[in-house]
C-alpha cells in the first residue's frame, strides 16, 4: 500500500489512523533515511493509540514505554550496532509482551523482527519539494493483510 | 563525595581501563556489562578517595528516568551496599543530578547560586528548569521531538562524521561560516519555553539534497557551523529569555551538549546582554557521572529531604509532575 503526504501535519494524520487500528501485540517496525519522518509518523501512531503527546524521539534513551489504549513501547535503533545490543536491552520483554511495539530504524535490527509485523517505509522521492513523502505500507502476515485492508477504508483522501 | 561539594573520587566505567575490553556503541543498554564493572568502579573510586566501605555515611544512587535494565542493576547494587553497610539508601532522578554539576568544584560554575534557571541539554533531553530551591524545580520547557544532542549526532552523521558526532561536529564548525546557510530557528509559538530540533535536522538534509542534485560543492564546514548556529541560538535565547522573566541572577547550562562552543559562547553573549551570569562546569562534569549524584543526595540527606530507599522508575518525573517524559509508563516495579 502505497500512501503520500506532502507535509508533516499529513504523515502525522497518517499515522494517527494506522494507530486508531492497532492493538495489544502489534508490531510496526519503520524504516526510512535521515530526517524521513518516522518519528513524525510515530507521534501520529501513538496519538492514534491514545498516548497523550507530546512523543519524543527515543533515539537517545532507547525505549519509551508509553500508556494509551495498551501499553506502547516507542523504541529506536539507530544507535544499535546490531542485534547484540538489541539483546541487551531484553527486547522479549516488550518485543513478546502485551503491548503495542513502534521501533524506528527497523533495519539495524533486521534479524530481530519478528515474523509477522507491519513494515512501514517513509521514502523521499529523488526531485521534489522537501516536505514530499512516500509512505510505503507492507503487510508481514495475516493479521497485518487484514489491517491494511481496514485501513484503506478509513483514510480520507488528501 | 566527602561534606557537600568536596570531591573525592569520580570514576566513568566508560573510560575505566577494564570497560574497554567490552567496546560497544552504546555502554548505557548494556544491563550485563553494568553489573560486570559497577564493583569494580565502586572499589576504583574508593580507593582513589583513600577510604573504604567503612568510611561511607551514604550510598546514592541514579533511581530515573532512564532504561529499566542498567537502572535496576544500579538500584540493586546499591541497596545491597547500603543494607550490608547499615547505611541510608539515597535515590536521585537523573535530571535533577544534573543540574547538581553546577554545585561540583569547576571553574565554569563558580559563584553559581539559587535561584537560577537551567538547560539539561544532551543527546536525550533539552529540558529548561526553574530551579528555586534545593528540592523545588519547575520543568519549563522540554523539547517536543528531538533533542539538541539528537540533532547534533544526527546532522554529523548526515556530514560523515563519525559517532559520536558531537564532539567532531564541534570542532568541524569552528572552521565554517555560521551565516552560509541559513536554516530555521524553530521559537514555537509565542512565550512557549518548549524547543523543536526534528524540523532543524531535517532541514539540513533537505539542503544537503538539493545541493547534491544540482551539482555543487558542499562546504561541510559552513554547514556544520550554520546548523550549530542555528540550535544554539534557539537554546541561549529561550534560556537567558526565562531567567529574566523569572527574575534570577543567572542561568546554568549542563548535560553533554553543554561542552560545545558554540553553545558556551553563545550563552555568555546573550546572557551578558540581558545582565545574567552564565554557570557552564566543566565538561567533565557535564556529561553523565557519578559526582552529580552523589552531590545532589548529599543535599538531599542535609536538608531532610532525600528520597529513600527508592524503587525504580524509567519515567521518573524531575518535578514531581508527570509531563510525559517517555510518556506515562509502567509503574515503578521494585528489584528483588
Amino acid at each position: 500500500m502505497l500512501l503520500e503526504s506532502r507535509s508533516p501535519g499529513r504523515t502525522q494524520a497518517l499515522g494517527r489512523a494506522l494507530g486508531r487500528l492497532l492493538r495489544a501485540g502489534d508490531f510496526v517496525a519503520l524504516a526510512g533515511p535521515l530526517g524521513s519522518g518516522k518519528t513524525c509518523f510515530a507521534q501520529g501512531v501513538l496519538a492514534g493509540l491514545g498516548v497523550p503527546g507530546p512523543v519524543r524521539s527515543p533515539t537517545f534513551t532507547l525505549v519509551h514505554q508509553h500508556r494509551g489504549r495498551w501499553p506502547v513501547y516507542h523504541v529506536d535503533a539507530y544507535r544499535l550496532a546490531g542485534p547484540g545490543e538489541l539483546q541487551d536491552l531484553g527486547p522479549e520483554e516488550f518485543f513478546y509482551g502485551p503491548g503495542v511495539v513502534v521501533l524506528e530504524w527497523a533495519d539495524q535490527v533486521a534479524a530481530w523482527l519478528p515474523e509477522d509485523h507491519l513494515r512501514v517505509d517513509l521514502e523521499l522521492p529523488p526531485e521534489n519539494d522537501a516536505d514530499h513523502r512516500f509512505i510505503r505500507l507492507t503487510a508481514h502476515g495475516a493479521r497485518y493483510r487484514r489491517l491494511l485492508r481496514r485501513l484503506t477504508g478509513t483514510l480520507d483522501p488528501c | 563525595m566527602g561534606r557537600g561539594s568536596r570531591l573525592l573520587a569520580n570514576v566513568i566505567a566508560s573510560q575505566a581501563a577494564l570497560h574497554r575490553r567490552f567496546g560497544g556503541v552504546v555502554p548505557e543498554v548494556a544491563s550485563r556489562r553494568h553489573l560486570e564493572t559497577v564493583l569494580p568502579v565502586v572499589d576504583q573510586a574508593l580507593s582513589e578517595a583513600g577510604t573504604s566501605l567503612a568510611g561511607l555515611d551514604a550510598v546514592a544512587v541514579t533511581a530515573g528516568p532512564g532504561l529499566v535494565g542498567s537502572l535496576l542493576v544500579g538500584v540493586t547494587v546499591a541497596r545491597v551496599l547500603a543494607l550490608a553497610l547499615e547505611l541510608p539508601l539515597v535515590g536521585v532522578n537523573h535530571l535533577e543530578a544534573h543540574l547538581y554539576a553546577h554545585l561540583l568544584p569547576s571553574e565554569g560554575a563558580q559563584g553559581f547560586a539559587l535561584p537560577a534557571v537551567c538547560l539539561v541539554v544532551s543527546g536525550g533531553h533539552s529540558d529548561l528548569i526553574y530551579w528555586r530551591d534545593h528540592g523545588d524545580l519547575e520543568v519549563l520547557g522540554r523539547t517536543r521531538d528531538d533533542a539538541a544532542g539528537e540533532a547534533f549526532d544526527k546532522v554529523a552523521r548526515l556530514l560523515g562524521l563519525g559517532y559520536p558526532g558531537g564532539p567532531a561536529l564541534d570542532r568541524l564548525a569552528r572552521r565554517g561560516n555560521a551565516h552560509a546557510v541559513s536554516f530555521p530557528r524553530a521559537y514555537l509559538e509565542e512565550g512557549s519555553h518548549d524547543f523543536s530540533f526534528s524540523g532543524l535536522k531535517t532541514a539540513v538534509a533537505s539542503y544537503l539534497r538539493r545541493v547534491e542534485r544540482e551539482g555543487r560543492a558542499v562546504e561541510h564546514a559552513d554547514v556544520a557551523a550554520s546548523f550549530e548556529q542555528a540550535c544554539v541560538e534557539v537554546l541561549a535565547e529561550k534560556l537567558t529569555r526565562a531567567a529574566a522573566q523569572r527574575g534570577v541572577r543567572g542561568v546554568g547550562v549542563c548535560g553533554g551538549v553543554a561542552a560545545n562552543t558554540a553553545l558556551r559562547r553563545e550563552v555568555r553573549a546573550r546572557a551578558v546582554a540581558r545582565g545574567l551570569a552564565a554557570w557552564i562546569p566543566d565538561p567533565g562534569f557535564c556529561t553523565d557521572n557519578a559526582a552529580m549524584v552523589a552531590a545532589a543526595a548529599w543535599h538531599a540527606l542535609a536538608r531532610g529531604t532525600a528520597r529513600l530507599d527508592p524503587i525504580v522508575d524509567p519515567n521518573l518525573p524531575v518535578d514531581g509532575v508527570d509531563s510525559g517524559a517517555g510518556g506515562t509508563g509502567d509503574k515503578p516495579r521494585n528489584p528483588s
